[in-house]
């Protein structure tokens, strides 16, 4: 009797049938198959959910906090190294207000509930793996290992959502929230700068904030990006092509 | 759609909210996987709890079937541990192959596999155990799953790694069980 091997159970695995005599052979137990069963990770997941699933779940008291663990879990496009939160505001602030403020946007400020979208402006930032900050193009050539850091200059404030758009017709990644404030200003989150992460990116990209007069739905601002028709929500996009 | 499904299916398209949902509800069982190692200490484990969830949300997109993330999960987990601890199984070639590859979704228990695991089949198969120090350890682990592989090695009198060498007998033998009834099921069927 032949033992199983790795091409014979990769032959099972495919959808081959098995040899009754082998069948038999297994049931009988046999140490040596069980190894050759044991070296494919095949049906591992399945069977370890089975078996942990047999006592009652367990507590996890020693976890913690989900604030500091989404830090390290959520996809990487979405985070920003803490440590560097520090240097990205300083040199951010510096970087991309400065010639803003000598060019005061246009609008209303000041006008309370107003419900007209606002006017939108939307620069880019990149700060370098070796900690450089430099503005960047519309158009221009950035490395997948970059950080952006986005700056808006709006007549009012408003909320709505920052996307990114693979090639130039792929629907585009609903990537967060957002709010927008009044005039220049550099984009931030919860924890401190909204920063995105290019990495797994290559070629061209589009990374667009939209708004509205009222907070749009996620759905609405990935039509208002992949339709070329007026919109009620206003979109700002910036070009750029990636590489590896 | 089940509650895992709708909070993998919220995570697939980027919200906040399912990625703690997933990782809230799955975490003390990936913790739980892990434990089964003694080889590993609170630190390791920690580690690869993160790794574990940095890789899976990051391969969601991939994830056709949502109702398959815990499985999922736990492969993901087993094969960190092992990457980590650097093991290699005895008949080994497809092992050592297969070590460092990532658990793509697509690779888990393939079409011809697919078969939900009974825990009254895993029961019989604990029951079916002769008695001795074996049957002990996954009563232990499994069943009452309060002790880690460390804790038990320490009540049993003996090492770490004994304990995970039998919790990894009884898993291949259940593994075999489960390929036995699919290839049988397969047989029978027209």
């Amino acid at each position: 009797m032949s033992h199983l091997d790795a091409a014979g159970l990769r032959q099972l695995l495919e959808g081959a049938d098995a040899d009754p005599a082998l069948l038999a052979h297994l049931e009988a137990g046999c140490e040596t198959c069980d190894a050759a069963l044991a070296a494919v990770s095949a049906l591992d997941g399945e069977i370890d959910l089975a078996l942990l699933r047999l006592a009652p779940r367990p507590l996890d008291a020693a976890a913690p906090p989900w604030r500091r663990a989404r830090e390290v879990v959520v996809p990487l496009r979405r985070r920003v190294p803490v440590a560097a939160w520090g240097a990205l505001a300083a040199a951010a602030l510096l970087l991309l207000l400065v010639p803003l403020l000598r060019a005061p946007a246009g609008g209303e400020p000041g006008v309370k509930g107003a419900r007209r979208p606002p006017t939108l402006r939307l620069e880019i930032a990149a700060r370098t793996p070796d900690g450089a900050f430099a503005s960047v193009p519309p158009g221009a050539t950035v490395s997948a290992r970059d950080v952006l850091v986005l700056r808006t200059d709006a007549s009012h404030a408003a909320e709505g959502w920052v996307l990114l758009q693979r090639g130039a017709s792929r629907t585009p990644e609903v990537l967060e929230a957002l709010a927008v404030p009044a005039g220049p200003a550099v984009l931030e989150r919860q924890h401190g700068l909204l920063g995105l992460s290019l990495d797994g990116e290559a070629g061209a990209v589009t990374v667009w904030v939209v708004v509205g007069a009222t907070p749009p739905s996620r759905e609405a601002a990935v039509a208002a990006v992949e339709s070329a028709d007026p919109s009620p929500l206003v979109r700002a996009g910036f070009h750029l092509h990636v590489t590896p | 759609m089940s509650e895992l499904a709708r909070a993998v299916a919220g995570a697939q398209r980027g919200e906040e909210a399912a990625f703690r949902a997933l990782y809230e509800r799955c975490r003390p069982l990936v913790v739980r996987l892990l434990q089964g190692f003694g080889a590993l200490d609170g630190d390791d484990r920690e580690d690869i709890v993160q790794d574990t969830f940095t890789r899976a949300f990051r391969g969601l997109p991939q994830l056709s079937d949502p109702a398959r993330f815990e499985s999922w999960l736990c492969a993901i987990a087993r094969n960190r541990a092992l990457t980590v601890l650097g093991r290699r199984q005895a008949t080994s070639r497809t092992r050592a192959e297969l070590a460092e590859e990532p658990v793509e979704p697509e690779t888990l228990a393939p079409r011809a596999l697919q078969v939900e695991l009974d825990a009254a089949v895993v029961r019989e198969l604990i029951a079916g155990l002769p008695e001795g120090p074996e049957k002990q350890t996954v009563q232990l682990f499994y069943v009452e799953g309060e002790l880690s592989a460390r804790e038990i090695a320490e009540r049993l009198g003996v090492g770490k790694s004994t304990i995970t060498m039998r919790l990894e007998r009884f898993r291949a033998r259940v593994k075999r069980e489960l390929v036995v009834r699919v290839l049988r099921a397969r047989g029978s069927t027209p």
